[in-house]
C-alpha cells in the first residue's frame, strides 16, 4: 500500500521531477563548465583564490535554485490534490489518513534528497578536480543551508496548498518569507554552520502544518 | 435491519446561516436511498458529514457503527465513494488508476471494472483527463463498482453527463445494489433518474427534512405524479 | 493523531508567527526610526600633545578641535596631512628633535582597521603562501596553499591542484624543529602582491606559541618567538609597513595589546581592545599611534608613542547617539535577530527585553484568548 501511494506520487509528479532534474543538470553544467574554463584560462591558482581570498564559494549562482524547485514540486504535487477536491478522494483510500499524508510529503522529501545529493555529489566531483577537498568541504557546508531552503520551500508550500482558509494561507505564506529570509541572509561561507541542525530539526517540525491543514480541511474550514 | 447509516440531532450553520437543524435519519442495510432537495438545503453537506470532511456544528453520525469523524480504514474499505463531477485522479490512465486502488480493497473485482472499460473503447494508456464527461463517470462507476463496497455514497452522480451515459449508469448501479444487495446512498439533481433506482427517499427543505418514507408508498400517495411532480409539490415551485 | 497533529500545527504557527513578529517588527522600528550617527574621526596631534577631532559643522574649512574646545587647522596634524603641508610649503622641518621630511613621513605613515565580523568568521580552512623573495623582485601572485592538519603543514602546488609532497615535507619539518605543535590554532597573512614585501604568516601552534613562517626560494624559513611564550594569545595580525618596524600585533586573553618587533621583541602596551567585541582603527606616523578601540556605545583613544609604544595620552568617548521614540519597546518584550556586526554567523540572540512590553504583550495575548472563547462560545 505505501508503494502504491509513492507511485500515485510518481505518476502526478514524473514530468516535473524530470523536467527539475533536467534544469538543476543544465544549470550545474553551466556553472561547472564556466568554472572550467576559467581554471582552463587563468589556472587553478585563480580559483583557489577566489574561495581563499574573496571568501567566495564559487557556484552561487545555485543558490536560489534548490529553493524554487521545492516550492514547485510542492504545488505540483499537492494542487492536483485541492482541485476538485480530490484530496477527499486520497483521504477516503483505506489507509491511515496521517499515513497517507506522510507518505505524500515523504515523497516529495526523497525526490528532492535524490535531485539534491546527486547536484552535491557532481559538484564536489567536480570541484575536486580544481581546489584541495577541504575548500570543497568548505563550499558544500556553505551549500548545506541552500539545499535545507529547498525542504523548507517543499514544505511550507504544501501546507499553503493543502490549507483551505485563505486568511491562514497568507499568514503560512508570511512565515515562508520570513523562513526564506532566514536561510538566504549570510552569504558568508559557513555562516550557519552551528545553526544549521537547530533550523533542519524546525524545518522537519513544519511538517505539522501539513496535518494541521489536513485537520481543517476535514473540519470544513472555509472563508 | 442492520443500521448502515445513523444520523442524531445533526445541526450545521456555514457562518450564520443555519443548514439544518436538529436533523435524523437512518439507512438500514439493503436500502437505495435518495437525498432529494433544492439547491442549498445541504445534500452535499449531508454527504461531507458523512465522509468526515466537515465537521457539524453539533449532533453525530455514524457509518457502520464508527463514528464518522473517526472511521477506520477497515471500515473505509467498505465504502464507495463518488465525488460530485466524477472527480477522480484524472492525472492517470484507466490501468494506472485501476493498479492503484486495488492495492486498497481486499474485495477488490478487476473482472468488473474491465468489463466497464471495454465498452469505452479508449486506449489503456489514455489519461483520464482527456475523456469525455461520459466516459469519465464510467471509470468513475467502473471503479465503485470494482470496490465491492457494502455502502456506495454517491454526490449527484448524473452531473454533466448526457443521456446516454445517465441511464447506462442508472442501469448498472440498479442492477449491482439489488444484485449484491448493497446499501445505496445517493443525491441527483434529475429526479427522474433516481425514480428508477431508489427505494426510499428522504425530501430536505431549508432546516428541515419534509418526508422520509419508500418511494413506492410515497408515489402512491400521489397517484398520477412523477417523483419529480412530487417533489415539486412537496417543495415548492421555487 | 490528525486532532494531535493539529494541535502541534497550530502550536507550530504560533510559536513561528510570534517569533517572525520578535525579529521583523522590532527591525521594521529600527529603520523607521534610525538617525544618522557618525562618532568624529580623532588622532593625537605631535604639536598639540593633544587629541584633535574633525569638526565638519563650519561647511568646507577643515577645522580641528582640541580636547579644550579650541579650533585648530591643519597644520596641528602634519603627519597626517603632509602632502597638503607640503604643496603649500608649510611642512615643519622638524617636531620634537625629529627631523620632518615628506619622504620619511610617507615612509611610516599607514593606516589598518579590523572588525570583530572579521575576527569572529570562520576562515578559510587553507591559505595562500607566497614567495617571500621573488627571482624578478617584484612580488608575484601565490602558486602555493598551505593547509595545516594534526600530522604537518601540507603544501599544494595549486595549478596541478596536487600536493607538493617535498615542500609539505620540508615546511612540517621546519616548523616542528623549532617546537611547532601542529595544527595551526591562529594565522596571519597578508598573500597579495600588492605590497612592497612579503612576510609571510604569524601563527601560533595548538599550544598557543608564536612562530613566523615564509616562503623564501622555495624554501621554509620558520622562527619561534620566545618573548610570547606564557602569553596566553587570542589574536594576531601580521604587518607590512614601508618602515618595517613593526612585524605584527598580538592581543592576550586579557585584550592586552601587545606589537611584535621584526627582531622578536615583544612590546606591551597600555591599549585595551577586544578583538571580539570591538572594532580596531589604528592611524601610525613618525611619531606616534592612534589606537582606537570602538563598539555601538563608545569608544577609547590611546596615543603611543612610535619609538618605544609607551603611553602618551588616552581619550574615552561615550557616543550620544540620537534617540528616537521606539514603539517596539512597549509592546514587544525583547528582540530577536540573527546577525550581528560582531561576527558573521547566523544564530538566534535576544536584546532589549523590556518590562513594559512583555506586560502588554501578555495583556494582548490573554486578551486575544479570552475574545476567541467568547466568540466560540
Amino acid at each position: 500500500m505505501k508503494k502504491m501511494i509513492f507511485y500515485k506520487e510518481w505518476i502526478k509528479t514524473r514530468w516535473y521531477v524530470l523536467a527539475a532534474a533536467a534544469v538543476l543538470i543544465s544549470g550545474t553544467a553551466y556553472i561547472l563548465l564556466g568554472l572550467g574554463k576559467a581554471a582552463q584560462f587563468k589556472g587553478n591558482a585563480f580559483l583557489w583564490g577566489y574561495v581563499i581570498a574573496h571568501d567566495s564559494v564559487l557556484i552561487e549562482q545555485l543558490k536560489y535554485l534548490p529553493f524554487i524547485l521545492g516550492g514547485l514540486l510542492a504545488v505540483v504535487q499537492m494542487l492536483p490534490e485541492l482541485s476538485g477536491k480530490r484530496l477527499k478522494l486520497t483521504l477516503h483510500i483505506p489507509y491511515p489518513q496521517w499515513k497517507t499524508i506522510l507518505l505524500m510529503c515523504l515523497y516529495g522529501i526523497a525526490a528532492l534528497s535524490l535531485l539534491f545529493s546527486v547536484q552535491a555529489v557532481a559538484v564536489s566531483i567536480a570541484l575536486n578536480q580544481w581546489i584541495a577537498s577541504e575548500l570543497v568541504c568548505r563550499i558544500m557546508k556553505t551549500a548545506a543551508v541552500w539545499y535545507l531552503a529547498g525542504f523548507v520551500s517543499y514544505i511550507w508550500v504544501a501546507s499553503v496548498c493543502l490549507e483551505p482558509s485563505w486568511k491562514m494561507r497568507t499568514l503560512l505564506l508570511v512565515l515562508l518569507a520570513g523562513m526564506a529570509r532566514l536561510l538566504f541572509i549570510s552569504p558568508v561561507p559557513e555562516a550557519y554552520n552551528g545553526f544549521l541542525p537547530w533550523l533542519a530539526l524546525y524545518s522537519a517540525a513544519g511538517l505539522c502544518m501539513v496535518f494541521h491543514g489536513i485537520a481543517r480541511f476535514k473540519e470544513g474550514v472555509q472563508d | 435491519m442492520e443500521t448502515v447509516i445513523k444520523c442524531e440531532h445533526l445541526t450545521h450553520y456555514y457562518g450564520k446561516r443555519k443548514i439544518y437543524e436538529d436533523l435524523n435519519f437512518e439507512v438500514s442495510k439493503g436500502a437505495v436511498i435518495g437525498l432529494l432537495g433544492k439547491n442549498g438545503t445541504g445534500k452535499t453537506t449531508t454527504i461531507n458529514i458523512l465522509m468526515g470532511y466537515l465537521k457539524p456544528r453539533s449532533g453525530r453520525c455514524t457509518i457502520f457503527g464508527e463514528d464518522v469523524q473517526n472511521l477506520r480504514p477497515e471500515t473505509r474499505a467498505r465504502i464507495a465513494l463518488l465525488l460530485e463531477g466524477h472527480v477522480q485522479h484524472s492525472y492517470m490512465s484507466i490501468e494506472q488508476i485501476e493498479r492503484f486502488y486495488s492495492a486498497f480493497y481486499p474485495k477488490w473485482n478487476k473482472k468488473a471494472y474491465y468489463d466497464l472499460m471495454d465498452k469505452l473503447k479508449v486506449a489503456p494508456g489514455q489519461k483520464i483527463s482527456r475523456m469525455s464527461n461520459g466516459q469519465r463517470s464510467q471509470v468513475a462507476l467502473g471503479l465503485i463498482l470494482a470496490q465491492n463496497a457494502d455502502l456506495l455514497v454517491l454526490d449527484d452522480f448524473s452531473l454533466g453527463l448526457d443521456p446516454g451515459y445517465r441511464r447506462l449508469f442508472c442501469e448498472y448501479l440498479r442492477d449491482y445494489a439489488r444484485n449484491e444487495g448493497k446499501t445505496v446512498f445517493l443525491t441527483s439533481h434529475i429526479i427522474q433518474d433516481l425514480e428508477k433506482i431508489i427505494d426510499e427517499c428522504i425530501v430536505m427543505d431549508y432546516g428541515k427534512i419534509l418526508v422520509q418514507e419508500k418511494t413506492a408508498t410515497l408515489m402512491a400517495r400521489y397517484p398520477e405524479m412523477t417523483l419529480e411532480d412530487i417533489f415539486i409539490e412537496l417543495t415548492g415551485k421555487y | 493523531m490528525t486532532f494531535n497533529m493539529k494541535t502541534a500545527g497550530k502550536g507550530f504557527i504560533i510559536f513561528s508567527t510570534a517569533a517572525l513578529a520578535l525579529w521583523i517588527v522590532p527591525w521594521i522600528c529600527a529603520i523607521i526610526t534610525a538617525k544618522p550617527f557618525s562618532a568624529p574621526f580623532t588622532m593625537y596631534s605631535p604639536i598639540l600633545h593633544d587629541f584633535t577631532y574633525i569638526d565638519r559643522s563650519g561647511g568646507k574649512a577643515l577645522k580641528l578641535i582640541d580636547s579644550k574646545g579650541n579650533a585648530h587647522g591643519d597644520e596641528v596634524q602634519p603627519l597626517f596631512y603632509y602632502m597638503v603641508l607640503t604643496g603649500r610649503g608649510a611642512l615643519p622641518k622638524e617636531i620634537d628633535g625629529h627631523k620632518i621630511t615628506p619622504e620619511l613621513v610617507k615612509k611610516y605613515r599607514y593606516s589598518m582597521s579590523e572588525k570583530p565580523q572579521y575576527v569572529n568568521a570562520k576562515p578559510a580552512p587553507a591559505q595562500l603562501l607566497m614567495e617571500s623573495v621573488p627571482v624578478r623582485l617584484e612580488l608575484q601572485d601565490p602558486e602555493h596553499a598551505m593547509i595545516f592538519h594534526k600530522d604537518g603543514l601540507h603544501i599544494y602546488e595549486m595549478n596541478s591542484n596536487s600536493e607538493d609532497k617535498a615542500k609539505t615535507e620540508a615546511f612540517t619539518k621546519a616548523l616542528a624543529d623549532i617546537g611547532f605543535k601542529f595544527p595551526a590554532k591562529l594565522t596571519s597573512g597578508n598573500p597579495t602582491h600588492r605590497k612592497e614585501f612579503d612576510e609571510g604568516y604569524l601563527l601560533t601552534d595548538s599550544a598557543g606559541r608564536l612562530y613566523q613562517l615564509k616562503m623564501t626560494d622555495g624554501r621554509p624559513e620558520a622562527r619561534h618567538f620566545s618573548s610570547a611564550d606564557g602569553i596566553s594569545i587570542k589574536y594576531i595580525s601580521i604587518v607590512e609597513i614601508s618602515s618595517r618596524e613593526i612585524l605584527g600585533y598580538v592581543v592576550d586573553n586579557d585584550n592586552v595589546f601587545y606589537v611584535l618587533r621584526p627582531s622578536g621583541e615583544l612590546i606591551k602596551t597600555d591599549a585595551v581592545w577586544n578583538p571580539q567585541k570591538e572594532k580596531l582603527y589604528i592611524s601610525g606616523d613618525l611619531l606616534y599611534h592612534t589606537i582606537k578601540a570602538s563598539d555601538s556605545d563608545g569608544e577609547r583613544i590611546y596615543a603611543l608613542r612610535t619609538s618605544d609604544f609607551s603611553f602618551e595620552n588616552k581619550m574615552e568617548r561615550r557616543y550620544d547617539k540620537p534617540q528616537s521614540f521606539n514603539i517596539c519597546r512597549y509592546i514587544l518584550p525583547f528582540r530577536l535577530y540573527f546577525v550581528s556586526g560582531n561576527d558573521s554567523y547566523v544564530k538566534p540572540r535576544v536584546k532589549d527585553f523590556s518590562w513594559a512590553g512583555t506586560i502588554v504583550s501578555i495583556l494582548a495575548i490573554t486578551g486575544i484568548i479570552f475574545w476567541r472563547r467568547k466568540r466560540r462560545a
